[in-house]
């Protein structure tokens, strides 16, 4: 129960910091995906289950707020937080530069795979438009990654969560 | 060992079923199924950034008030500070006027009345004779006389701004000093040199009968003199823009921009002698 009330605050607190909170760091309309930064870390650090349940859910909200594909950020989310879990015990996840590759090849992932749904699964208006953010942002988030990673550390030391409890 | 290939392989089913369920949500994303439950999603997730937006605002405008709280109390010290040097320049005015009295009264000189002000608001101007007249709203049920002086403020500085020329009941109507009727005894601020100072009819006034040797110059200050009748001495009139001399006649003149803004009369005070 303790856990899953956690999780549900992680869940909202997520859907704040991206779609309430991420607009105060965002210049000419670039912001981080803070989303994809935080399961990128919960999967490292907590594995594959929590990382795509909780990127399911992510996506699915962000499916509902905003116009793309319906289900288009639910599948990549939940993608990324699969594959970040694989990684859970297998990559060094407190050395900055793991960070930073992690998550600048996730961000170049996510946009590919954004592309590729819409070739596959779109139909009129919606059709995949590129500009200048989707160059960038891979570049933010690589850069806002080692921040999250710290703060999240930090969170999981204040709440006494420790990195081998978990499943896989 | 056994346990974590069981965990693992829990974790691709949920990948696997969960996969299923996004690209069942892509296929089918136009039905009303999918439509229904897009709806009912948005209402659960959007009051979560709707708050932290709200939260966040509030939090502005919590850093604003304090920053504005701040801004007030050092202007309260600052007008404190600025009203107890009011305060001995009152008494050291009043002090000044009690002797200024006294003397007078020994040297056997009129002893000039008490003034007060009376503010009125603007209520009536000529487009076709912008610089010559206003009308304001207070007459001589308020005390209004003939005569008496009218004053503008701008820049919390007492200036010249014309002299009521007729007064009703509720109403008045003030001759501007920039009026080709109005003369009015003016001086230098820097040298006292009187001259007089005379409308045109434009936004500009014309320093007359000023001496050759030009003891005034450009940018002095101009202030009304105590050879005025209608106005205390030394209230601003303006500032010299321009000076002209011709070798043919006796004076030089100055042009003068008037210390008031005549484009955006509001309120002005009429001085009343107090009976």
């Amino acid at each position: 129960m303790k856990r899953i009330s956690g999780y549900l605050i992680l869940f909202f607190a997520g859907l704040v910091i991206q779609f309430g909170w991420s607009q105060y760091l965002s210049y000419k309309g670039l912001s981080p995906n803070f989303l994809l930064i935080i399961l990128i870390f919960i999967g490292m650090f907590r594995g594959s289950l929590t990382a795509q349940l909780l990127g399911f859910m992510w996506g699915l909200s962000w499916d509902v707020v905003s116009v793309d594909l319906f289900g288009s950020h639910a599948l990549l989310l939940t993608a990324v937080g699969f594959l970040s879990g694989k990684l859970n015990r297998k990559w060094d996840e407190d050395k900055v530069v793991n960070q930073i590759i992690i998550t600048f090849a996730a961000s170049v992932a996510f946009w590919f795979g954004l592309f590729c749904l819409y070739f596959i699964f779109g139909q009129g208006e919606y059709k995949f438009r590129l500009n200048s953010i989707i160059f960038f942002q891979p570049f933010y988030n690589m850069l806002v990654a080692p921040a999250i990673f710290w703060l999240g550390e930090r969170l999981l030391d204040i709440f006494d969560v420790r990195k081998e409890e978990e499943e896989y | 060992m056994e346990e974590e290939f069981l965990s693992h392989r829990h974790s691709n089913y949920i990948f696997i079923f969960l996969l299923a369920v996004c690209t069942l949500l892509l296929s089918a994303r136009l039905s009303s199924y999918v439509r229904g439950l897009k709806d009912l999603l948005f209402y659960v997730v959007i009051p979560s950034p709707q708050s932290a937006a709200r939260f966040i605002q509030s939090g502005q405008k919590l850093s604003e008030n304090l920053t504005q709280i701040v801004k007030v109390h050092q202007e309260n010290i600052e007008l404190k500070k600025t009203l107890g040097r009011y305060a001995f320049l009152e008494n050291e005015y009043y002090n000044l006027k009690r002797e200024n009295t006294r003397l007078r009264s020994i040297a056997g000189l009129d002893i000039p009345g008490e003034k007060k002000p009376v503010i009125a608001q603007v209520i009536g101007r000529e487009p076709s004779s912008w610089y010559q007249w206003i009308v304001i709203n207070k007459g001589f049920k308020d005390g209004i006389t003939i005569d008496a002086p009218v004053i503008s403020v701008v820049n919390n500085v007492p200036v010249a701004l014309g002299r009521i020329s007729e007064s009703g009941v509720n109403s008045s109507k003030v001759v501007l000093i920039t009026n080709i009727l109005s003369a009015l005894p003016a001086m230098s601020r820097t040298t006292n040199e009187d001259g007089l100072m005379e409308g045109q009819n434009s936004g500009t006034l014309k320093l007359n009968y000023l001496s050759r040797n030009l003891s005034v110059s450009i940018g002095d200050e101009i202030v009304t003199s105590p050879l005025s009748y209608v106005f205390p001495s030394g209230v601003l009139v303006g500032k010299v823009e321009d000076i002209y001399q011709h070798k043919d006649e006796p004076y030089s003149y100055a042009i003068v921009k008037p210390a008031v803004n005549l484009n955006s009369l509001r309120e002005v005070s009429v001085y009343i002698q107090v009976k």
